[in-house]
């Protein structure tokens, strides 16, 4: 704070001597002015005459400026003028400023967006009234560091006792259907919630009232207030809405208040009904949150110090149930995980790691202009600036362009977080109602220190080099178009590893571009338009507690299901399975054996020999309309069948050789894992052609699932499927209330969705590498041109004495050649071995093979256009010209 | 005619110290002060004055003060402290031993 306070002070006191310098010229040259008339000249001639002996204010206000009074260290000063040639020097070299602030921006844009995010997850602020008060109480099992969420017991008590906390409330999230009447049933997320959430959050509702403690109480009659966008959504804001009632599986409740736009307390609720408490021994009932506000005078220290004399006690108490639990008292929204804002701070290390990256691009290009305006910078060493000065204008020349780039990276990056929530918000649940689009002051301030850290990084080493001893000492040079700024070992190695990076990354790039496209396109011909999928879910839920209901109940509601769906004339076909085609199955290492031979590793197409695994019932190859080439199809008395069977695809089949059904599978041993039971291979299907591998479709093996262990339902439907999502929910509703079906949608839209991921992680990945690229050449460019354009002195002078043009040229090429030579020698060396070693399964090597030569002849031409047009510029200058001028 | 182009460095320095000596003087004064006293030989590039100026007030040997000049004008007036004046001995006896030698390198006759 005192050093910050230091800088500033120095920074007026700076900024005062400037002004001051300039009131004294301007009275120097009205002096002389005045001189002028005196010795009879017109007003204006003597104006004119006494500027013209002076040269400019801003010049020698500057140079004066150089010799100001002050310290080693403090001399490192900014003057508004600094400011003024950097942002002048920025519009001078349009080309590479641009460049640069569009990197700088990504990178300060990537730490910017990322510290945000970081902050909103592991600390994020309350958007309510006195919003940090507000507090969260959990359990902490040291034991197994998670929390443990069963505290009916503890809430009970707290609620009585605790003297820091007050409005102590708890919450859990549950799904209902909701059918409001006249509509179609809908699958909602509710907050059961303590009547004190209402008063903790301080929103008033916007009609009615909010859930009181008396709703609580066993036996009331059921209510629930509902949120603005569910009133607007279902009840087309009707004024009198109050008093109606909706049904909530099977129960009916009655609205009592509607809560205004925007309130979602706790997390993301639009529904909420009374957590009814009832008394559970410890570690009983049902997972619940608790929360409350610290009362007034008390902190969290207080809270947490009380919290812990009664956690001790407990432990005392029950030492078999509690004795690694921890009370823990943290602000509502925080992190769970106690060290996730250590993990996440070093997290953004990552950000400081592509910052670095960029700002050595940067630094090269501003070496490369630096080298270009050597003679400018020995003359302000000449005239008397210090060291520290002409450091501290390259500084600030830096600095101005981080600060744009800051700018624009701060845009781009509220952009990328307002976009990314709402790709949340659309896909799944709403994100928290804390977890906003704004962009934090801490984040602001931590924006402001990448931009002066990035200009630092970026400003040193040309600085350094530029006001080396070697530089100040050689006045001689200026004039003479030459310069004493050399490119050491150093920036050939940045050569060599930019275009090395060039080289590798954008194969790969493409290279995964042309895979997703390839797949893509497999997928999008699959005829997924009369799938509808969904996944039933089936909860026995009284209040307070939650257990999954037994086996034979959900094996027969889903049966129940199933064949009322097959009475319904739209739907031709049901089944169930594990995972759905085309999208993620679990992959597993297989041996073979046929009859009593030796067992065998299936050599499966897909990467580490493994083959996928998907559980399905019966009826689901007939439902897809896949074939079975030999054998046959699952049976329902497959699933219980003390001989276990398997269907396999045609890949697999290929892979076992010969004819596979009567073939005898298990899971392979796997670390500790023994090998599974022996299955018989019963069937062999035809490959979905879904899951390309660079060796064909995918191995997979089937095995026959349960409805009760089946994650997924699939119906294929006369028509399209979207028609039919309604009318799906009215049937399930019949069936059982609580039937719950989430994720309900056509198969296309699922295959879309998780495809519009991978395009925009392609595109991303593309993006990312295309600008390295780039800049990489724009560097590559800038450095070698330099390079050549300072031996444009020594190129004159051997052409004058007479060396041939082309020797000279050549001689000029071998060190540029060699430099992208070995970059692009390394490059391709890191492709081959990353090929060949880890990617081989993932990528084709065919599809790298292309862009790796199209990335490494741009390089080479990067570098010979580099070369180029300064040589072609020397060598046009006349022998005679090159000794007189030296240049 | 006038002398023209740049001074070098140090002699610059050594001629404001000696128009300090005359009496605290503004910028300008020092230089007409300059320019008069050598009979219109000396001319001082303006603009290399002031970095002079600082850069002597940065070693100590002149100071500065804002005052009222007579026509009512706010300027920056220098003045010499005492390490100035010590300086300007110094740097005077130096001068003369210098350009005594110049001079009777100058006087010498041609070698026979």
């Amino acid at each position: 704070m005192r050093t910050l306070l230091r800088w500033w002070r120095e920074w007026r006191e700076s900024r005062e001597e400037y002004r001051a310098s300039v009131e004294e010229m301007q009275f120097h040259i009205e002096q002389e002015t005045e001189h002028n008339l005196r010795k009879g000249m017109a007003p204006r001639e003597a104006r004119r005459a006494a500027l013209a002996a002076f040269g400019g204010i801003d010049r020698f206000a500057e140079a004066a400026h150089d010799e100001r009074p002050g310290t080693r260290w403090s001399e490192f000063r900014l003057s508004w003028l600094d400011w003024k040639l950097g942002a002048r020097m920025l519009a001078k070299y349009p080309g590479m400023s641009v460049i640069s602030a569009i990197t700088m921006a990504v990178a300060i844009g990537l730490g910017a967006g990322w510290f945000e995010m970081t902050m909103k997850l592991v600390d994020p602020r309350l958007p309510l009234k006195d919003g940090d008060r507000i507090v969260r109480v959990e359990y902490w099992n040291a034991s197994t560091f998670t929390p443990e969420l069963r505290m009916m017991h503890e809430f009970v008590q707290w609620r009585d006792q605790l003297a820091s906390i007050e409005n102590l409330g708890a919450h859990r999230t549950v799904e209902r259907n909701l059918l409001v009447p006249g509509g179609t049933p809908q699958l909602v997320r509710l907050a059961e919630m303590s009547a004190a959430g209402f008063t903790v959050a301080g929103v008033a509702p916007l009609l009615g009232r909010p859930l009181i403690p008396s709703d609580e109480a066993p036996g009331s009659e059921a209510v629930v207030v509902i949120g603005y966008a569910a009133w607007r959504q279902y009840f087309d804001g009707a004024a009198d809405v109050i008093g109606r009632e909706v049904q909530l599986d099977r129960t009916r409740a009655t609205i009592v208040g509607v809560m205004p736009d925007g309130y979602h307390f706790p997390v993301n609720h639009e529904f909420w009904v009374p957590l009814r408490v009832a008394e559970a021994a410890p570690l009983e009932g049902a997972p619940i949150n608790v929360f409350g506000r610290l009362r007034a005078g008390a902190s969290l220290e207080n809270a947490a110090a009380e919290l812990a004399v009664w956690g001790s006690r407990m432990a005392q108490q029950s030492p078999s149930t509690h004795e690694h639990l921890r009370t823990r008292v943290l602000p509502f929204a925080a992190s769970s995980s106690p060290g996730a804002k250590r993990e996440m701070i070093l997290l953004n290390l990552g950000a400081w790691l592509i910052l670095m990256l960029a700002c050595a691009n940067v630094a090269a290009l501003m070496f490369a202009r630096t080298a270009l305006r050597e003679s400018e910078i020995v003359v302000r060493n000449a005239l008397g600036a210090s060291r520290a000065r002409v450091m501290g204008q390259l500084f600030a020349e830096a600095l101005v362009l981080t600060s744009v780039s800051a700018v624009i990276g701060l845009i781009a990056a509220r952009a990328a977080i307002a976009f990314t929530i709402d790709i949340i918000a659309s896909r799944a649940v709403r994100p928290p109602f804390w977890l906003t689009a704004s962009i934090a002051p801490t984040t602001m301030a931590y924006t402001a220190l990448l931009a002066v850290a990035g200009a630092g990084m970026i400003a040193l080493l040309p600085a350094l080099r530029a006001t080396g001893r070697h530089v100040r000492a050689d006045l001689s040079r200026i004039g003479s178009g030459g310069t004493s700024m050399r490119f050491g070992g150093a920036w050939s190695a940045i050569i060599v590893l930019q275009v090395a990076f060039s080289v590798l990354g954008l194969p790969f790039g493409i290279g995964a571009a042309i895979e997703a496209h390839h797949e893509m396109g497999l997928r999008s011909a699959y005829p997924t338009d009369p799938y509808l999928t969904f996944r039933p879910v089936v909860d026995r839920v009284t209040s307070g507690t939650t257990e999954a209901a037994p086996t034979e109940r959900v094996n027969a509601m889903k049966n129940d299901l199933a064949r009322r769906l097959l009475e319904e004339p739209e739907v031709a076909s049901v089944t169930i399975s594990n995972g759905l085609p085309g999208l993620y199955h679990p992959l597993a290492r297989i041996e073979a054996q046929r009859g009593s031979g030796q067992p065998f590793l299936v050599q499966a197409n897909t990467e580490g020999q493994r083959v996928r695994i998907g559980g399905v019932g019966p009826g689901f190859f007939e439902t897809f309309q896949v074939p079975v080439i030999s054998g046959r199809e699952f049976r329902t008395t497959d699933v219980d069948a003390v001989h276990r069977v398997v269907v396999i695809n045609e890949s697999m089949a290929r892979n076992i050789g010969g004819n596979a059904i009567g073939v005898r599978v298990r899971f392979a041993a796997d670390g500790d894992a023994e090998p599974g039971p022996w299955h018989e291979v019963i069937g062999v299907v035809r490959n979905f052609g879904l899951t390309p591998t660079p060796r064909g479709e995918a191995d997979f093996m089937y095995t026959p699932v349960a409805p009760a262990d089946a994650e997924w339902m699939v119906l294929r439907v006369n028509g399209r499927a979207e028609a039919y999502a309604h009318r799906l929910r009215t049937v399930a509703m019949q069936v059982d209330p609580s039937l719950r079906l989430q994720e309900v949608l056509p198969l296309r839209e699922k295959i879309r969705r998780e495809d519009q991921e991978t395009i925009a992680l392609v595109i991303a990945g593309i993006a990312v590498i295309l600008l390295i690229v780039a800049l990489s050449a724009a560097s590559l460019y800038a450095l070698m041109s330099v390079a050549v354009a300072l031996r444009t002195r020594e190129i004159g002078i051997r052409v004058a004495i007479g060396a041939n043009a082309r020797a000279v040229v050549t001689a000029l090429f071998r060190r540029v050649a060699a430099q992208v030579g070995i970059g692009v020698i390394v490059g391709n060396i890191v492709v081959a071995v990353l090929l060949n070693m880890m990617m081989e399964d993932v990528i084709a090597p065919g599809a790298v093979l292309l862009p790796m030569a199209v990335a490494s002849l741009a390089m080479l031409l990067v570098g010979a256009g580099a070369c180029l047009v300064p040589a072609r510029r020397a060598l046009r200058i006349q022998p005679v010209e090159a000794l007189k001028e030296g240049r | 005619m006038p002398l023209k182009g740049d001074l070098v460095t140090g002699t610059l320095d050594l001629l404001v110290l000696k128009a300090l000596q005359l009496g605290d003087a503004h910028g300008w004064a020092i230089m007409d002060r300059i320019r008069s006293t050598s009979g219109n030989e000396l001319q001082v590039n303006q603009g290399s004055l002031y970095p002079s100026l600082y850069r002597l007030k940065r070693q100590g040997l002149i100071g500065s003060r804002w005052a009222v000049t007579e026509n009512n004008r706010r300027a920056r007036y220098y003045a010499l402290t005492a390490k100035g004046r010590e300086r300007l001995a110094a740097e005077r006896r130096e001068w003369q031993r210098l350009s005594e030698a110049v001079n009777r390198v100058l006087a010498t006759e041609a070698l026979s």
